[in-house]
């Protein structure tokens, strides 16, 4: 995943959906984890706000 | 014997507290110029920076400089925007509440690993309190073991017979002298005994352990309430307000879905300024006996935090 600086690299697309976001997951060249959020102000295709993850939601008292 | 590894800890006997040496911090990107901030996109003709893209949304990496790191604990930096210039106060509705998301994704993946033990989402806004880069952005710690603070929390929850901020927002509410923001599933205040002077807390209505128990109205209300009152803070003295914000949340050392995850999910702010331009030092009484001695009463604080947070909306 280098950057040239002279030729920019895209952001990459989404692979994951949260709620209202998603992301994608990037090895840094030195090998240190990057993860780029994206949300519907700008992407619109890219997340559906009507499935919030269900994995750690509030449980009966 | 020394320990020149780079990230240690010791146990302060005295103080019955682990403490933390990462000493390549020392060489950390201290102020750079515009043109070098390691947090902007990575642009056609300029630096290479942290993030090897044109354009971003909200990134969130390893720390370069770290304080805790696998298999020990975890340090990531959160990117609020590509843009450099703002603040938290200045980001779009949209994206303080796709915020919300990413900390509590966060929260669900460092929590969820076994060297990790409190996961702790916090902004530094501000040279006052030792900012080392403008652009906006916060960071997380993966401890690897209770801290102090929150171990003082879950005591605060047995001195009390049940969670500690539910019944301090109910004893609040029921004043309401110190109350700032009233919103659906959020209240902001001015605590009872704030130790600093415009120090406010914003809690969850309902008990909610961590971001992972809300719902995604709760959370949007939470992001418009943080933005309330930042927005508030730098309209108080007509300047960019300085604070430490913490979000504090149940310790992860039991499974996600355990009742044994106990906490209250709150975010705390900790201005350093007391007037538009002195400072309060943590000096002989707050280092040495660990007292703080407060020169404002939070109640005339409230008033004019209320005030700013009016003129500002």
């Amino acid at each position: 995943m280098a950057a040239s600086p002279d030729q920019p690299v895209p952001e990459p697309a989404p692979q994951e959906r949260y709620g209202l976001i998603a992301l994608a997951r990037v090895r840094k060249d030195d090998g240190r984890s990057l993860i780029l959020y994206s949300h519907d102000e700008y992407r619109g295709d890219a997340v559906d706000a009507s499935e919030p993850p269900t994995a750690g939601r509030r449980e009966p008292a | 014997m020394s320990d020149r590894s780079k990230i240690s800890q010791r146990f302060n006997e005295l103080r019955g507290e682990q403490v933390v040496y990462a000493i390549d911090r020392q060489e950390r990107t201290f102020l750079p110029s515009r043109e070098h901030c390691p947090l902007d996109p990575t642009r056609p003709g300029g630096p290479p920076t942290e993030i090897p893209f044109a354009a971003f949304q909200i990134a969130v990496f390893d720390n370069r400089f770290p304080s805790f790191e696998e298999p020990g604990g975890a340090a990531e930096v959160v990117v609020y925007t590509d843009r450099h210039d703002g603040s938290f106060a200045t980001l779009s509705p949209a994206r303080a509440e796709a915020l919300m998301w990413v900390w509590r994704h966060r929260y669900e993946e460092l929590g969820a690993r076994t060297d990790v033990e409190y996961v702790m989402i916090f902004e530094n806004r501000g040279v006052e309190v030792g900012v080392t880069l403008h652009h906006p952005h916060g960071q997380i710690y993966g401890y690897p073991s209770l801290p102090p603070v929150p171990a003082l929390e879950l005591a605060a929850d047995e001195r009390l017979g049940g969670c500690a901020p539910c019944a301090l927002l109910a004893r609040e509410l029921d004043d309401g002298a110190r109350v700032l923001i009233e919103a659906d599933g959020v209240v902001a205040y001015v605590p009872h005994a704030a130790r600093w002077a415009f120090e406010a807390h914003v809690v969850m209505r309902e008990h909610r352990r961590s971001l992972l128990d809300c719902e995604p109205a709760e959370l949007r209300g939470l992001a418009q309430t943080l933005q309330a009152l930042v927005r508030g803070y730098d309209a108080l003295f007509d300047r960019p307000f300085p604070y430490v914000m913490v979000v504090h949340q149940a310790p992860t050392s039991a499974p996600a879905g355990s009742r044994d995850r106990k906490g209250h999910l709150h975010v705390e702010f900790y201005p350093p300024l007391r007037t538009a331009e002195k400072l309060k030092f943590l000096a002989g009484s707050e280092q040495g006996a660990g007292a703080f001695i407060s020169d404002t009463l939070p109640e005339e604080s409230a008033a004019a935090l209320r005030e700013a947070i009016a003129r500002a909306a």
